[in-house]
């Protein structure tokens, strides 16, 4: 069994390093922030927003019982923000437009998966 | 004219059910009945994570979010709408966002209608929607107790308010008869979903001298 933090690092180098990725954030599931490569501390704050907001609507049944497994913020001009919602953290994905997201998402999900 | 552009977005591979809203108004919905309030909730919590966004400077405008089976994703129109659509997992994104386009001026005509009515057309009828505040037929209940304690619990519990108290009047009206229904009752179950303890005694204070317990 790996150590919390081990776990961490591995995850966030991992995913630090594919391409397309220009940074991100690991939190708790309650949002509050274990880590970030990114700079801008707006986009930080409003990741550690997402993954606290969520679980409460998971509890009060907005989703049938079901678990939020992955969110995706997308925009027209920019590359989307990516949440992936692990039993206990949420690892926030800041990604390149260039890049192409849905193969980014596969191999995030697959490093989790490993990692876990 | 509108629910069937829905439906139409409903033929396209992988999409179960669509709806349109201004605010958290509804206005044509193909999503069952029982999915109102759900909806409304939705439209909340959709509109908070966009707007949250915008404060960084960014012009994000769609958000999808997926659970075991299915995906929800919404999508903003002009200044007030929001689409919502019920997808498969495995949807073909790329066909959505090509309905999307195509479909974009036809929403935003319904938006801009000041009379549109508020529940155009509903997809899957069984009986007329009924709006949460109308749920309840309590003794010493009332629409303005129910709307002056939603405000109060989004104090402390934001936008899930508004699911939070529906759920918990609903089941409270569900277990008890009337005359045996106590208002202390209803608010200790709300405070259960309050996990900071300061934060529910200050609720519990306000709320009870609202409901003059």
């Amino acid at each position: 069994m790996k150590g919390a933090t081990v776990l961490r690092k591995m995850i966030v180098d991992q995913v630090s390093g594919m391409s397309g990725v220009e940074g991100l954030v690991l939190t708790d599931r309650s949002g509050t922030l274990l880590g970030s490569t990114l700079r801008d501390q707006k986009m930080v704050e409003y990741l550690s927003f997402m993954a606290g907001i969520l679980p409460m609507f998971e509890q009060v049944g907005f989703f049938d019982q079901q678990r939020v497994k992955h969110v995706m913020v997308r925009s027209p001009s920019g590359g989307p923000v990516m949440l992936f919602v692990t039993e206990y953290e949420v690892l926030g994905v800041l990604s390149s437009k260039e890049g192409n997201s849905q193969l980014l998402k596969r191999n995030i999900e697959k490093c989790l998966v490993e990692c876990s | 004219m509108m629910e069937l552009a829905l439906r139409e977005l409903e033929n396209m591979g992988g999409i179960r059910h669509a709806c349109l809203m201004r605010r958290d108004e509804l206005l044509v919905s193909t999503f069952p009945n029982f999915m109102y309030a759900r909806l409304c909730g939705l439209a909340q919590l959709f509109n908070q994570m966009l707007s949250c966004i915008a404060n960084t400077g960014r012009d994000y405008n769609e958000i999808q979010i997926e659970l075991e089976d299915r995906v929800l994703t919404s999508v903003r129109l002009g200044e007030q709408g929001l689409i919502i659509i019920q997808t498969e997992k495995e949807v073909n994104l790329a066909l959505i966002d090509q309905a999307f386009k195509t479909m974009k001026p036809h929403l935003l005509e319904v938006l801009q209608d000041k009379n549109a009515p508020q529940q155009l057309k509903f997809g899957v009828s069984v009986e007329p929607p009924v709006a949460i505040a109308e749920t309840t037929t309590l003794v010493e209940w009332s629409d303005e107790k129910q709307q002056g304690l939603r405000l109060l619990l989004a104090e402390y519990i934001g936008p899930a308010a508004l699911i939070v108290l529906s759920k918990v009047v609903q089941e409270w009206t569900d277990e008890l008869p009337n005359h045996q229904r106590e208002l202390s009752v209803l608010l200790e179950r709300l405070l259960s979903f309050i996990d900071n303890k300061e934060k529910a005694e200050a609720f519990r204070l306000r709320a009870s001298t609202f409901l003059n317990l």
